[in-house]
């Protein structure tokens, strides 16, 4: 369950961006994860709402957007759809797949005033 | 108001592992990754045995649970940084570099950190290592790799653990190691056993090779 102590640095994060940018109260928070990544989007959504306190985040929303694996093949150059870690080529059975997409876990914007 | 902030999460572990990396600039820094039981204790033990007339070694422990392993790995005389992770299920950056303050890290050549009992969450946290080793013991099961792959597909090395129980397991040794190297070609597996010493002498002369490559790479660097 690391999605708790990645909620606490997510919440420190927006915490100081907030303090220096004025912000007093902060509406939505939307996060990008990679399909590729070992988070549950799911547990942190829910550590988001049972960690976040203080008026700063009071009614506070996430959204998650879960962006999708994608890679190629490094033998046949075919694109390739990752959605779990059994990754192989579906052209030609290679498991050299580079993973170019779906690796991301950042927080893409925040909205307050 | 809309603040953009494409901001990793994990930035601030990055940072502090950045760090920690160059304070270790000479020290070979080996993460060791594995499933509870998985043996990383026992494989330790024996490392720092063959390893310590040789070399100077320090060891940050990251057990959860118990100061056993911690005492276990002191027995060899070797100093010892024992980390609460307060619950957490894997180390990250600022745990070790709070205990590379406690080591005098003047007179080490290695260290390793035992990493909390866990295959899937040490692998997305940097904790400033030059090396992850992912430890698998034949009495997990040969899915293991299909399913936490990460690890598998970042560590330098891959050490089967336990190799003296496989004739008692279904662990299909072959399809394993040939799984993890499609998925990691460059990787280095050893199949050891801390009981009969198998393949120990291999793990160890591949960690030797690394410790030099450290040093001379730092000394020109
Ligand atoms: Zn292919």
């Amino acid at each position: 369950m690391h999605e708790l102590s990645l909620t606490t640095e997510l919440l420190k994060l927006l915490e100081h961006d907030a303090q220096q940018k004025g912000i007093k109260r902060i509406r939505k928070v939307k996060l990008v994860i990679g399909a590729m990544t070992s988070v549950l989007p799911s547990a942190l959504e829910f550590s988001f709402y049972a960690l976040k306190e203080g008026p700063l985040f009071e009614g506070a929303q996430l959204e998650i957007e879960e962006r999708p694996g994608r890679g190629h093949c490094q033998d046949c150059l075919a694109e390739v759809v990752l959605d779990n870690w059994c990754i192989m080529c579906p052209s030609c059975g290679s498991r050299r797949v580079s993973i170019d997409q779906g690796r991301e876990l950042y927080i893409d914007f925040y909205e307050g005033e | 108001m809309r603040v953009i902030m494409a901001q990793k999460i994990l930035q601030a572990n990055q940072d502090i592992a950045g760090q920690n990396r160059k304070r270790l600039s000479p020290i070979l820094t080996v993460n060791l990754i594995g499933s509870p039981g998985a043996g990383k204790t026992a494989l330790l033990e024996r490392t720092i045995a063959s390893l310590k007339r040789e070399f100077s070694v320090g060891v940050i422990e990251g057990d959860i649970y118990t100061t056993l392993d911690a005492e276990r790995i002191a027995g060899q005389g070797v100093q010892v940084v024992q980390i609460n992770t307060e619950g957490a299920c894997h180390l990250d950056a600022s745990m070790v570099y709070r205990a590379l303050q406690e080591i005098d890290l003047s007179a080490l050549d290695l260290i390793f950190i035992e990493n909390v009992g866990n295959l899937v969450c040490p692998a997305e946290f940097d904790l400033g290592e030059d090396y992850k080793v992912a430890l698998l013991s034949v009495t997990e099961g040969s899915d293991k790799p299909a399913k936490y792959p990460l690890v598998f597909r970042e560590a330098q090395a891959v050490v089967v653990t336990k190799a003296d129980l496989l004739p008692h397991t279904n662990f299909d040794l072959q399809a394993v190691e040939e799984e993890i190297k499609e998925a990691n070609p460059a990787v280095k597996i050893f199949v050891t056993s801390a009981q009969t010493g198998e393949g120990l002498e291999a793990w160890c002369l591949w960690l030797k090779d690394a410790v030099q490559k450290k040093k001379s790479l730092s000394a020109t660097g």
